[in-house]
């Protein structure tokens, strides 16, 4: 009986080394990755001289003053970010689901394999590259300074790969639906409006995501096309606050956590299409 | 080829099938042209030439060997490699533990991701916004120091340490991204293995060591390549911490070609130091693709 009972216990006081080394490896990271970000929550509740005076503490006399100063130089950004993540998203999706279409369903011979390789070349270009003519063009045209060139620039820049992942997909959809439908006598397009788009809904929600984060951080094409209150984006608006807050530290940190909150609700809402997409995205990467 | 048997009516239908390709790629193709392509052999076009704002003249390859004598664009390319450095060295080994860890846990491990994820995910100005609270002269990494009375640095003007500084920060952001990838491949072992593993009599260990690390091999070379593209793109965390000083010791290529492009107006010049930048992407990614095969050979030939 005595026995019995030891040897229970054994079996479980056996297992805590290892659930030592594996919550205590969690744990370290999750302090270093998640510490600093409860760091900055503290901060924007405080003065900045109760900052310097001590950063460990809690925010004693927490105030929401700076959310309130901070809000008035982020909420025309947040506009402009929402506006631009959300025209682009539809258009790249849009424009891609027809290229990845044609080279998915439609044979056109020898045409095919020469515009695949155009676009795929997209690919390996980094922005940098592309960067200054596009700069000078867009000024030229006048379209900087404009939530309109952002728009265009990540539609442009999302093709490639929503082009890739989606004909990828649509090669795996039975041919017989089509059939189906070409004997029902329907069109091209009515095979594509009322076939392939329907059956593609899954792959679309996971390119949203992927697009929306992508965009929604970029940061180099923003801040050198962007720059009055009626086009910045949220990550200029950001960079900003250094300078217009440079007396008020902890308002820069409640800009911080303005920012933060929604990507971290963003991510536990969507959290399956997120990580759907990005193991995607990285493994044809 | 059928079309012999056909004859007229085929060719016709596939000439319907061409127009209808046409039409369905054309928008795409147009937008892709206009701000993809287009931009990209203007840049190569520039790269040639003397230009600063509008006006500009061939000068040959004059701005490649420009480029090849700047001291600031080796010191750039050096801070690019230091990311890579940092890259191989801490972030993906970390990523891949925890990655590990956490696939032996089950309720937990949303809570865990989501924490190591969101500093990648609120984006590199947010992020490096917040590294400038951390090694302020009063910040966050002194005043950790201050607590086990070491003197704190300078961290944003200290030669020596500023170039490491700028270069911490991009890496460890992306360290909840790895997590991701790595999980998801180690989840896509199938279960049976393990559980023949574990009759067979091995334990994690060896599990580890025989299974799960060879699985993840391929994602893992995956991820090297994906980090030479960000290492050598990296911009925005030198750019707001730093703007690539002091005496543009953390320029990153990059930002040194847009400092020579939007600072000094050399577009020219800057467009060479961007097409150099291409160059080296191209060859290093090409290298570690060629290391991952030839490896791979070897591997298979024992």
């Amino acid at each position: 009986m005595k026995i019995r009972v030891i040897w229970r216990a054994w079996r479980v006081v056996r297992l805590i080394p290892g659930w030592i080394v594996i919550y205590g490896t969690l744990i370290a990271w999750a302090v270093v990755a998640g510490y600093p970000l409860v760091f900055m929550l503290f901060t924007s509740l405080k003065k900045d001289a109760e900052l310097y005076a001590s950063p460990f503490s809690l925010p004693l006399h927490a105030s929401w003053e700076n959310y309130a100063v901070v809000w008035k130089y982020l909420q025309p950004c947040v506009k402009n970010s929402l506006l631009v993540t959300f025209i682009s998203l539809v258009l790249a999706l849009t424009l891609s689901m027809f290229c990845a279409f044609a080279f998915s369903r439609l044979n056109f011979g020898s045409l095919k394999t020469f515009f695949w390789t155009y676009v795929m070349f997209g690919f390996l270009v980094p922005d940098s590259v592309r960067f200054f003519p596009l700069v000078v063009f867009l000024t030229r045209i006048h379209l900087h300074d404009s939530i309109w060139a952002l728009v265009l620039i990540y539609a442009a820049g999302g093709i490639p790969w929503n082009t890739f992942f989606l004909r990828a997909f649509m090669e795996r959809i039975p041919s017989e639906y089509e059939d189906a439908a070409v004997v029902d006598g329907a069109s091209v397009w009515q095979v594509f409006r009322h076939v392939i788009v329907p059956l593609s809904k899954a792959p679309l929600i996971t390119l949203a995501t992927f697009h929306t984060l992508a965009v929604w951080n970029e940061f180099m094409m923003a801040f050198f096309l962007t720059s009055s209150e009626h086009a910045r984006t949220l990550p200029v608006g950001v960079r900003m606050l250094q300078g217009a807050l440079a007396t008020n530290q902890t308002g820069i940190a409640a800009g911080l956590v303005i920012v933060m909150i929604p990507m971290a609700l963003f991510f536990v809402l969507l959290q399956r299409q997120i990580v759907k997409g990005l193991t995607a995205g990285a493994l044809v990467g | 080829m059928s079309s012999g048997k056909n004859g007229i009516g085929a060719r016709r239908r596939h000439r319907a099938r061409v127009r209808w390709a046409l039409l369905f790629l054309s928008p795409g193709l147009a937008l892709y042209s206009a701000l993809i392509l287009y931009p990209t052999a203007q840049s190569v076009f520039y790269s040639l030439q003397d230009r600063t704002g509008r006006v500009g003249h061939f000068n040959g390859l004059a701005n490649f060997a420009e480029v090849l004598h700047d001291k600031l664009v080796w010191i750039g390319l050096a801070n690019n490699l230091r990311v890579l450095l940092l890259i191989l060295v801490f972030q993906l080994p970390i990523a891949l533990t925890l990655a590990f860890v956490l696939s032996r846990t089950r309720r937990v491990a949303g809570f865990f991701r989501l924490v190591y994820f969101v500093p990648g995910l609120v984006g590199a100005a947010t992020m490096a916004l917040m590294w400038t609270f951390i090694y302020h002269q009063n910040g966050l990494l002194n005043a950790i120091l201050g607590l086990v009375h070491v003197e704190g640095l300078k961290w944003l003007s200290g030669d020596g340490v500023v170039q490491w500084a700028v270069a911490v920060p991009g890496v460890y952001a992306g360290v909840g991204f790895f997590v991701i990838i790595f999980m998801a491949a180690i989840s896509e072992i199938p279960e049976s293995l393990f559980e023949a593993a574990a009759i067979d009599g091995a334990n994690w260990r060896q599990q580890l060591v025989h299974i799960t690390l060879p699985s993840v091999r391929g994602v893992y070379l995956m991820a090297v390549v994906l980090g030479v593209t960000d290492a050598l793109s990296a911009f925005v965390f030198p750019f707001i911490l730093t703007n690539g000083g002091p005496l543009h010791r953390t320029e990153t290529l990059t930002s040194y070609a847009v400092w020579q492009a939007f600072e000094k107006y050399r577009i020219g010049y800057g467009s060479a130091i961007a097409v150099f930048h291409f160059f080296i992407a191209v060859f290093l990614t090409l290298f570690v693709r060629y290391l991952a095969r030839s490896e791979r050979h070897e591997s298979k030939a024992l």
